[in-house]
């Protein structure tokens, strides 16, 4: 059947949270896997799940008027506790321009270095064999070049600080870095105004297709797949003519996304 | 240390934020247009909200690729079938009614359809359903539900090429290869759909004029997909698709045709007896018995028809949710 709304009934607020605590606790587990909680990290993002759904006399779940499934609510309800308790333990965290500039890979590389605290060489490992990233070490050592410097919250030893090299880049790097950093952030921005330009839904499709499939986001919409290829060619040809009344290349727009292959390069 | 500028700086998030439970029953599916649009207008703005939508439909989809539809192996007639003949014969029902039962009933799309899809606008009325079931309900269904929707397919296709539809005709093949995705050794069938749906791009070649392929491209799809020659299910979906638009249109002649009359009592019986491997859920078994019923009157009324609309709907809602 399609989700249909589960009727709040008269259970009470904890017979709920014992009903669905399997789910509660996929959903959380689910929740650490796409995070990469560390064990104790994972352990202690559950707890704080049970905790909040049971405080107050479950008063999450005496909210629920049934309006959705009690499922997709509980999903949606722990997604939420998860975003506020990583700004929570690492602080409130977001991309940085630069790497929303240069696509999802950049955005990953970066949450992987400087909010989940791992190596480079960690972090490498993680997008090419549990990510399925293809590019070579060597382009994702240029991405990372490219990225600009931030502060995690990773805690690190004094001994570890001193054999640290800084992660500024060097006064050099920095001058090549500024020759092309005009151009780039013009065709950046003018890609920003060509996306405003579009739909809310067309904005939103453009958005997912960042990492879901055509067929996995008419799965979610329920709709057919068909008329999404259809859209996406549409969103396509509508960017491709902003871009060009605002004067960017198609060449220009390759250099800025470099060897990435995201969902912005097909058009 | 270079700042990083958060995306949304110069730009707030159009609307207000939607609580967890309008966000919920946004992905569900099931808010009002005017209430679904401004959440998209609000997700296309907002990062933190798309964070969590986006982290929802992701374990969605991640669990329902867990529970995706799939092949059932083809299976040898079971002992409760070779059981339920011995009790047919031992009983004195003759062999000739064993054969009018157990003998393979295989619709075709073009014949189902023959009373029914020479209306305007029909392409419009198809049942076109996702591809894929959403999330949620955990009830037992046992009816192959790869099988029925295929069927409800085969005659979009067919009623769309007839009504001249392009479109329409290279959504049901979209739908179909979606279908056919959850099976193995399909590859050779996939690509002669996609080859027409290619062929179909060509404005020049009316899309009736592709009608000849069908037969063919069902006979395969039967082949690679049917568990064995008594699963009803695939014939259901055509017969139930194919009945709803006759029952739209008030068109008579459907219910009239001998074999369409007696498919849906075959089906019954068949099922109730173990023949084959179609189970079906009690809600579907009883909305097909209402409709089997309706359709044996000689002459349908107004109120009829709507009745086998909201039945024939049922069932496709069941096994075939559009939302």
């Amino acid at each position: 059947m399609a989700t249909l709304p589960s009727p709040p009934g008269d259970l009470p607020p904890m017979d709920l949270f014992l009903g669905h605590l399997k789910l509660i606790e996929a959903v959380t587990s689910h929740c650490c896997r796409r995070s990469h909680f560390k064990r104790e990290e994972a352990e202690d993002f559950g707890s704080h799940v049970k905790i909040k759904l049971l405080e107050d006399d479950c008063a999450i779940l005496r909210q629920y008027q049934g309006k959705s499934s009690i499922k997709t609510y509980l999903t949606v309800v722990i997604r939420r506790l998860l975003l506020d308790y990583q700004d929570h333990i690492w602080g409130k965290w977001r991309p940085s321009a630069e790497a929303e500039r240069l696509g999802p890979v950049a955005i990953r590389l970066e949450r992987l270095l400087w909010r989940e605290g791992y190596t480079f060489d960690e972090a490498c490992e993680m997008l090419r064999t549990n990510e399925k990233v293809e590019m070579s070490v060597a382009e994702i050592e240029a991405l990372r070049k490219k990225l600009p410097p931030r502060i995690g919250r990773h805690i690190v030893g004094e001994g570890e600080l001193e054999a640290k090299a800084t992660p500024e880049p060097g006064p050099e790097e920095r001058l090549v870095e500024t020759e092309t950093e005009k151009s780039r952030r013009r065709v950046y921005m003018s890609l920003k105004k060509a996306v405003e330009t579009l739909s809310h839904e067309d904005r939103l499709f453009m958005k997912m297709r960042q990492e879901y499939s055509v067929a996995q986001i008419a799965r979610s919409w329920k709709v057919d797949q068909k008329p999404l290829y259809r859209r996406q060619d549409k969103i396509h040809k509508e960017l491709r003519n902003a871009l060009k009344r605002l004067g960017v290349r198609w060449q220009d727009l390759e250099e800025v996304l470099g060897s990435l292959k995201p969902e912005i390069s097909d058009f | 240390m270079q700042e990083f500028a958060p995306i949304n700086k110069q730009q707030p998030p159009s609307g207000h934020f939607p609580s967890d439970e309008e966000l919920a029953a946004y992905i569900d599916g099931v808010l009002e247009k005017e209430e679904a649009d401004r959440i998209t207008a609000h997700l296309a703005t907002c990062e933190d909200c798309y964070a969590i939508y986006s982290g929802t439909v992701r374990f969605q989809l991640e669990e329902d690729e867990e529970n995706v539809v799939v092949f059932r192996p083809r299976k040898e007639i079971r002992p409760r079938q070779w059981f339920s003949i011995a009790a047919m014969l031992v009983m004195g029902v003759g062999v000739g009614a064993y054969y009018q039962l157990y003998a393979p009933l295989a619709l075709m799309p073009a014949k189902v359809v023959k009373q029914v899809s020479n209306r305007p606008g029909i392409a419009k009325d198809l049942w076109l359903g996702p591809v894929y079931r959403g999330g949620g309900g955990d009830e037992e269904v046992n009816l192959d539900e790869a099988s029925f929707r295929m069927g409800v397919q085969l005659v979009n296709l067919q009623v769309s090429l007839q009504a001249g539809e392009r479109r329409q005709a290279q959504d049901a093949i979209a739908a179909i290869l979606g279908l056919l995705d959850t099976g193995l050794i399909t590859e050779d069938l996939k690509k002669k759909y996609v080859g027409l749906t290619g062929a179909l791009e060509d404005p020049k070649k009316a899309p009736s004029s592709f009608l000849a392929q069908v037969p063919g491209l069902v006979k395969d799809t039967r082949e690679v997909f049917l568990a064995d020659d008594n699963d009803l299910s695939l014939d259901l979906g055509q017969w139930v698709a194919a009945g709803r638009l006759a029952a739209i249109a008030k068109n008579p002649a459907f219910f009239q045709e001998r074999e369409n009359r007696s498919f849906l009592r075959r089906a019954l019986w068949r099922e109730s007896l173990g023949i084959g491997e179609m189970k079906l859920d009690p809600e579907t078994r009883e909305s097909l018995q209402q409709i089997a019923d309706i359709i044996e009157k000689d002459d349908l009324g107004a109120s009829d028809y709507v009745e086998l609309k909201r039945r024939f709907e049922q069932v496709l809602e069941i096994h075939y949710p559009v939302s």
